[in-house]
């Protein structure tokens, strides 16, 4: 195998480890504002990624409008939902949440199904197919691409989180839910603005991805790697959903080249198990201190 | 209630389960052994969840263990009695899971979710690659039940079995909660935190709790086991784990009474909604969310102390149901009418293809027939149920087709594990499989099978023939999906070689609905073959094609398997697909201008002119086909037998879209195939039907 051959497949195993890190990121979100975890962020992001391109094939948007669709989409979507049914649970304990999600994932796949069968659709995608030679070294410039874009949507998220009042809040309502109502926060628009923020995550991913995936109905599993991913960062860490992710796809890629066929497919789950047993916080997590 | 009451309900309970063999149609005596399965995986996992607050999404995992467990002693060791067998299930299933769960248990809450969700694919992967043992994708057919002395079980023999075992498991989970260790359980569910404070050790606890946890689904894994008859790895996926949460959400956490009621209800609402393959999930999900806001704790918590009299009505409300049921006409065939059917994929991975081959394939067909009269006077009706490409409903679901649907003949079902699951069951009771989707050789040679697509032994003979023959290759990859479709068609590829005296030079392994190729890409093009077969479905298919774009790989020729050759490999690859070349099994259903083709179109534009014309439905199509020649030639006094002989006897039947085709007593309906290159987004025929013979 050649050195060259290895940086291509590396670069493909990172484009994929940035769609695993945007879904690990959105329910990072979710996960750091109401505690529990989102099991319909896969279908959030298939059924927004679904209604762009409906939306592209009846009315002929350009792509870049059929992105704007998917994550508006995305979001209305995630406030509906957080609004109409988690809310009224969040008082509960962390299950009620985890087996709601479940519910919308198992609605949200169903409904998919009967609108646009189980087929899958080819979906247009921003960058082209054709290679880039850079010396002996060749790139796709959708896997350039798909970094880029990840990467960017990751600043702004720190830029938010960071820089901005709302961002401050979402933080001190992660840290102390109780400390920031006391402080005026509104823990309610927080939970809201958390729901709405990972939809438009999970969207943008669901845009990306779905040129290369191609549009289906079963996209959404792709959350199942986005739990691995925030589990191996530390799950509520955001620099560690994204560390995740990218160790996570390039793994995924580097074990076909060099494990048997065997054993190949479980490495993901092993890394994971084998974190969880070491290093239960993640790489890059702290350890949760709860009490009574 | 009082004691005497109590007694009273009991008893009833115990006349009316021992009664229901003798009074339930045949179908349900199955579905009841089903229910008591369920019944101990619910039991399992509420010992875990409900009472030390452990949310398990591994449960298919567990149950896959005991199952694979239990198999393996029936065949290896076929004296030994099936009370020993189920222990063992249980033992080897509770040790596997102290061995994961002892370090697990240490993580809290949703870390230990993630960790059991791991743990079922993991275990998923660990039969798919301990092939030896567990023959992997192609599934591993369960012997019969021994008890001892007694022989084989039947039907009866099972349903008793999985009966006593359940009560005994409830008896066992009821007692439990009364000594020390289940007092010990509800201290930790009420407060892991107060119990730890009062003294109880809760991690000890808590690993007791998942050990029992583990031994209740392992011996659950075996009645299934038994009782389905047929292990794939397909069976025990993450769905079947949210299904066994359902259960016990539903009926209640943290009760006995609960998981009984649940894992009741759920399986009877599985089995009823087989015909309604999409509403399924739908229903499950509302079910889950509804728990959730209006019914916290389940049917056990609403009901409360009424929950054992609840399990007691239901159950006797069931055996009084079943007796008042229908047995169907005899052999689905009346004066006016005949009804086929079959288990098909209408959700999970296969779910396009299962609905178009069936319901927009033989359907159409039959639309066709029925509307200019039907056949011999008699009017062709389908029946389908969703199997989810899981051998379990499958068996389920064929079973229910012909005991209460009473069906004349399996027509089209899909995928190698599911059909396989149900092949035995099917050859027992004399009942025509014809034409399956699926090429695995393993359905040659028995009476009652006919083969639909061309086998894949057939079309890599024809393959390997032409491009070393006419083309002159010397270099061969693969890249194949790792299950029996691609692994039947490696084989094969290995032994069409060996005749030319040639070698694979590289074989790289698809795992299913995988994302990335790039490293499979990577290696097969390290070892320069001039001709790289895919064995894929479309998505990856498309895939492949794409990553050969992105990497420049110019210097080998991309060869489509025949079920990969299709309209939708090509819309998904775009102009990645430019030069690539295949087997085609049928000719182009959107432009060709055979006159069976034009006729296909012209009835899909007729009855379903929302649906796109595709090689799947033209499949389903040709079958029915097939099927009504078959009825045709048999005559008036159509049975099975008459259908079989008419079949066999069928000679240069025209289609307009294959060739000639002429049955023998090989039962195989298709052996040939052309060469096809795309070229401008199309395939073009490069050959004439080429022959396999």
């Amino acid at each position: 195998m050649s050195v060259a051959a290895l940086i291509h497949v590396v670069v493909s195993g990172l484009a994929t480890g940035c769609i695993y890190a945007l879904m690990a990121l959105a329910l990072v979100i979710i996960y750091n504002a109401t505690r529990t975890l989102n099991f319909a962020q896969g279908e959030m992001l298939m059924v927004s990624t679904f209604v762009a391109w409906a939306a592209q094939r009846a009315l002929g948007l350009p792509l870049a409008a059929s992105l704007v669709v998917a994550v508006v989409t995305g979001g209305a979507m995630a406030w509906a939902i957080e609004r109409v049914v988690i809310r009224r649970a969040v008082a509960a304990t962390h299950w009620d949440v985890l087996i709601i999600t479940l519910g919308l994932s198992l609605i949200l796949r169903s409904v998919a199904g009967l609108v646009w069968t189980h087929d899958e659709f080819p979906f247009p995608s921003f960058f082209g197919g054709r290679p880039i030679a850079l010396g002996p070294v060749r790139l796709a410039p959708v896997s350039l691409g798909i970094i880029g874009a990840s990467l960017s949507l990751m600043v702004a998220l720190y830029a938010l989180f960071s820089w901005t009042r709302l961002g401050r809040a979402m933080r001190a309502v992660a840290q102390n839910q109780r400390a920031a109502r006391l402080m005026g926060i509104s823990v309610e628009r927080v939970y809201a603005t958390s729901w709405v923020l990972a939809g438009v995550v999970g969207a943008v991913a669901g845009v990306l991805v779905a040129p290369v995936v191609f549009l289906s109905s079963k996209m959404g599993l792709v959350v199942i790697n986005g739990f691995t991913a925030a589990v191996i960062g530390g799950f509520g860490s955001m620099p560690g959903a994204v560390a995740g992710g990218m160790l996570l796809g390039v793994i995924e890629n580097l074990a076909p080249l060099y494990l048997p066929s065997g054993i190949r497919y479980s490495v993901p789950f092993l890394v994971l198990i084998a974190i969880l047993v070491v290093r239960p916080a993640g790489l890059l997590g702290r350890v949760e201190q709860r009490k009574v | 209630m009082s004691p005497r009451a109590r007694r009273g309900l009991l008893a009833a309970l115990a006349v009316g389960l021992a009664a229901w063999p003798w009074v339930a149609p045949r179908y349900f005596v199955f579905l009841a052994s089903l229910v008591f399965v369920n019944v101990v995986v619910a039991l399992g996992l509420n010992l875990l969840s409900g009472y030390t607050n452990q949310l398990s999404f591994g449960h298919a995992g567990f149950l896959a263990i005991g199952a694979y467990t239990a198999a393996l002693v029936a065949i290896y060791a076929p004296r030994v009695p099936v009370v020993v067998t189920l222990l063992a299930a249980g033992v080897v299933t509770a040790l596997v899971g102290l061995a994961f769960g002892v370090p697990c248990l240490r993580l809290g809450g949703l870390y230990l979710t993630m960790a059991t969700l791991a743990f079922g694919f993991v275990i998923v992967e660990a039969i798919l690659s301990l092939d030896a043992l567990t023959h992997g994708a192609d599934g591993l057919r369960v012997p019969a039940v021994r008890l001892g002395a007694f022989g084989t079980f039947g039907d009866t023999g099972r349903y008793y079995l999985t009966a006593v075992t359940a009560t005994l498991m409830v008896a066992a989970a009821v007692n439990l909660v009364r000594t020390r260790t289940g007092r010990a359980f509800l201290a930790i569910r009420e407060s892991e935190i107060a119990a730890q404070a009062s003294g109880v050790p809760v991690a000890a606890y808590k690993t007791i709790a998942f050990g029992l946890s583990a031994f209740y689904t392992g011996v659950a894994g075996g009645l299934f086991a038994f009782v389905v008859g047929f292990l794939s790895p397909d069976a025990f996926d993450v769905f079947l784990s949210v299904d066994f949460v359902v259960m016990i959400i539903l009926g209640g956490l943290g009760s006995v009474p609960g998981s009984v009621v649940g894992a009741v209800i759920v399986t009877v609402l599985h089995d009823s909604l087989a015909a309604f393959q999409n509403y399924r999930p739908l229903i499950f999900g509302v079910i889950l969310i509804a728990c959730m806001r209006f019914m916290p704790g389940g049917i056990a918590a609403a009901t409360r102390r009424m929950s054992m009299r609840l399990v007691v009505s239901l159950v006797l409300a069931l055996v009084t149901l079943a007796a008042a049921l229908p047995a169907g006409a005899e052999q689905g065939v009346t004066d006016t009418e005949i009804v086929i059917g079959c288990s098909n994929s209408f959700s999970g991975p296969l779910a396009y293809t299962g609905e178009q081959a069936t319901r927009y394939g033989v359907d159409l067909y039959l639309k066709v027939v029925n509307d200019a009269g039907g056949v011999n006077g008699r009017k062709v009706r389908s029946v389908y149920y969703d199997d989810a490409y899981k051998p379990q409903e499958a068996v389920a679901n064929t079973r229910k087709l012909l005991e209460q649907d009473r069906i004349f003949a399996v027509i089209a079902p899909q995928g190698t594990p599911p059909v396989m699951a149900t092949l035995e069951y099917l050859d027992e009771n004399r009942v025509p499989l014809l034409f399956p989707f699926q090429g695995s050789p393993v359905i040659r040679g028995r009476k009652y099978v006919f083969s639909g697509m061309t086998l894949y032994d057939r079309q890599s003979k024809m393959m390997i023939d032409y491009l070393v023959g006419h083309r002159k290759f010397k270099t061969f990859g693969v890249l194949y999906q790792d299950d029996d479709y691609g692994k039947a068609f490696l084989t094969a590829y290995e032994k069409d070689l060996a005749r030319h005296n040639l070698k694979l030079a590289a074989a790289e392994a698809v795992k299913r609905g995988v994302t990335d190729v790039s490293a499979q890409i990577a290696k097969l093009r390290a070892a320069a073959p001039q001709v790289t077969f895919l064995v894929l479905t479309p998505g990856p298919g498309a895939q492949a094609l794409k990553e050969r774009q992105k990497t420049g790989w110019t210097d080998t020729v991309m060869v489509s398997s025949g079920p990969l050759t299709d309209e939708k490999y090509l819309g998904l690859a775009g102009d990645a697909a430019e030069g690539v070349e295949g087997l085609s099994l049928w000719p182009d259903p959107l432009i060709s201008d055979l006159p069976g083709v034009k006729a296909y179109r012209a009835a899909m534009q007729k009855y379903f002119d929302k649906n796109e014309p595709n090689r799947y439905s033209l499949s389903g199509y040709f079958a029915a086909m097939l099927f009504v020649e078959g009825v045709k030639r048999a005559g008036r006094t159509l049975t099975r037998e008459t259908l079989i002989g008419a079949l066999e006897n069928v000679r240069n039947f025209d289609s307009g879209i294959l060739p000639p085709l002429s049955i023998g007593p090989d039962h195989e309906t298709q052996k040939q195939g052309f060469w096809v290159r795309v070229e401008q987004g199309r395939f073009k025929p490069l050959t004439d039907w080429l022959k396999s013979d």
